[in-house]
């Protein structure tokens, strides 16, 4: 072992060979710088610093104490229950952004508001793919149940036309009518003068019943419908602007004294039911209107219930109209 | 410098102490630490206050011997134990929690002495107060001895300390934290923030820098 290897492993506190200590007790000059080294270390060691002054304590504690309190993060003065609080409501509120947006609009379920359109920006749907349904006379209730809103696939901006038919039966010829079935032809020709007789009634339909949007220009979007034909077909070409969604669907209510039946069918808010009929439309939007209790003869009670209905479809303005036929 | 030659070392320096060396951290004043800190997190005053108690007084040695002022030092120590306020929170136990101070300290001596101030300080001498030596004080607590070795002890700590401050600063650092405060190479290097063999090439060199900066001056 050289000189150097011995005092490098001195310097790096190593442990010393037994050839490394032959050396050192042979070489004096290695072992004067061993001995000078352990000199120096334990000086190091040993020595005494001269003591920190007596104030030392006072004045670091008053630099801890001079730092401004540090007010706890935001998220940690909010209470845990609150974070739990926020968690539940964000969960809600995804389960239900999830449903109204995947989820298409069904007969059952209501449709989301995003969906309706003014029947001017709506492309128009030839209605005979969808027949409309008749219910069955329910004397306890009037339901008003959309018929299920097939998506239209988008449609480019176009004007075009469309024929929309409805079909009413027609009472047999020499054969004693259901009651219900005659009722509804006997409506269909325009045999309903109760409604118009009652002012307050009539006050209420008339402040319900929605003025063309301001978009729709009178007459050159919405042509005037064709009269309806004795055997109760209603036939009416219906020529409206083409949009991107299908036309609203509406439910119209032919509702003859003493009696409730609906028939489902598409039109145009704003047009005019056939000269001598009745109609009460509603945007059907929000999938049924029950009409309670036994109204049949009791015309009062009758337009408290649809009032009653009008008001529980709770609607912003403007998604609702009530069409009436003119004298 | 002058130093006052004496033919004969003195004796008391001599016979080695015990190595390691005599300030161990032993378990139960680490966990004693875990403890304070632990309350000192949770807003502890007093904790905190006790955890300053038990370790001022080695963090101000350190930084005197970083630093080689008193008036140094005293800021130093203070702002260690400032910056071990602030970022208590984020202590996360890895170290011993005086390997974490040490560590601290380290990083404010380097920026002290990084500092403008600090070095036209240094030019000026304005650093070292009146009737400060600095030195390390070699001479036996009892001074039952001859006036004339007590005075040769004086010289030769005041040789070894200038021989501490001529040395870099990062030889300084592993001598100090080894030689004079009896770290272990993990709590260096931990506290340092650098590789275990670093600390010991680190340290071999430092040692000797140290005694080629002695040379001349140390019997």
């Amino acid at each position: 072992m050289t000189c150097d290897e011995l005092r490098q492993r001195l310097l790096a506190d190593q442990e010393l060979p037994e050839a490394a200590r032959a050396h050192l007790a042979s070489c004096h000059g290695c072992r004067a710088a061993s001995e000078r080294w352990f000199a120096v270390r334990a000086a190091l060691r040993t020595g005494r610093s001269e003591p920190p002054p007596p104030f030392l304590h006072a004045r670091i504690m008053a630099g801890v104490r001079a730092q401004p309190q540090k007010a706890p993060a935001w998220w940690r003065r909010v209470p845990q229950a609150a974070w739990a609080g926020t968690a539940v409501a964000v969960l809600i509120v995804g389960v239900v952004v999830t449903q109204v947006v995947r989820w298409p609009a069904g007969p059952d379920r209501a449709v989301p508001l995003a969906e309706f359109r003014a029947p001017h920006e709506a492309p128009a749907v030839d209605a005979a793919e969808q027949p409309p349904s008749i219910r069955e006379p329910d004397t306890h209730e009037l339901k008003f149940s959309p018929a299920p809103p097939e998506p239209a696939p988008a449609q480019p901006l176009s004007r075009r036309a469309v024929r929309v038919e409805e079909r009413l039966p027609a009472p047999p010829v020499g054969h004693e009518p259901e009651p219900a079935r005659e009722d509804r032809t006997a409506v269909a020709t325009g045999s309903v003068p109760a409604f118009r007789e009652a002012p307050d009634f009539q006050a209420a339909t008339e402040k319900a019943a929605g003025q063309p949007p301001p978009s729709m220009a009178p007459g050159s979007v919405h042509p005037a419908p064709q009269a309806s034909r004795p055997d109760g077909r209603l036939e009416r070409s219906l020529e409206s602007a083409a949009g991107r969604h299908p036309p609203i669907l509406v439910r119209v209510a032919l509702l003859p004294e003493g009696e409730d039946r609906s028939v489902p069918l598409e039109l145009e808010d704003t047009a005019a039911p056939p000269s001598g009929q009745t109609w009460i439309a509603l945007l059907d939007e929000v999938g049924r209107v029950r009409l309670e209790g036994p109204f049949e003869d009791d015309r009062p009670r009758l337009e408290q219930v649809y009032q009653r209905a009008l008001a529980g479809l709770n609607l912003p303005p403007g998604l609702h109209r009530v069409i009436r036929a003119q004298p | 410098m002058r130093v006052m030659r004496v033919s004969t070392p003195l004796i008391y320096c001599v016979p080695m102490p015990a190595f390691p060396l005599r300030r161990e951290a032993s378990a139960g004043v680490i966990d004693a630490d875990a403890a304070l800190v632990a309350r000192a997190r949770e807003g502890d005053e007093a904790a905190f206050e006790e955890l300053v108690h038990r370790h001022e007084a080695e963090i101000y040695r350190v930084c005197r011997r970083m630093l080689g002022s008193r008036e140094a030092a005293l800021d130093a120590a203070q702002e260690t134990f400032v910056r071990v306020f602030r970022a208590l929170g984020r202590f996360r136990g890895d170290a011993a929690f005086r390997t974490w101070v040490y560590g601290i300290a380290v990083n404010v001596c380097r920026n002290l002495l990084a500092s403008r101030e600090f070095r036209q300080a240094e030019r000026t001498g304005s650093l070292h107060g009146h009737g400060e030596e600095g030195g390390f004080s070699l001479e036996p607590p009892d001074s039952g001895i001859d006036p004339e070795q007590a005075a040769y002890g004086r010289e030769l700590g005041r040789a070894l300390h200038a021989a501490l401050m001529a040395v870099s600063q990062g030889h300084r650092e592993v001598i100090v934290l080894r030689d004079v405060e009896g770290l272990e190479y993990e709590e260096i290097a931990a506290a340092l923030g650098c590789r275990l063999g670093t600390v010991k090439s680190r340290l071999a060199r430092a040692r000797s820098a140290l005694l080629a900066a002695l040379e001349g001056v140390w019997p």
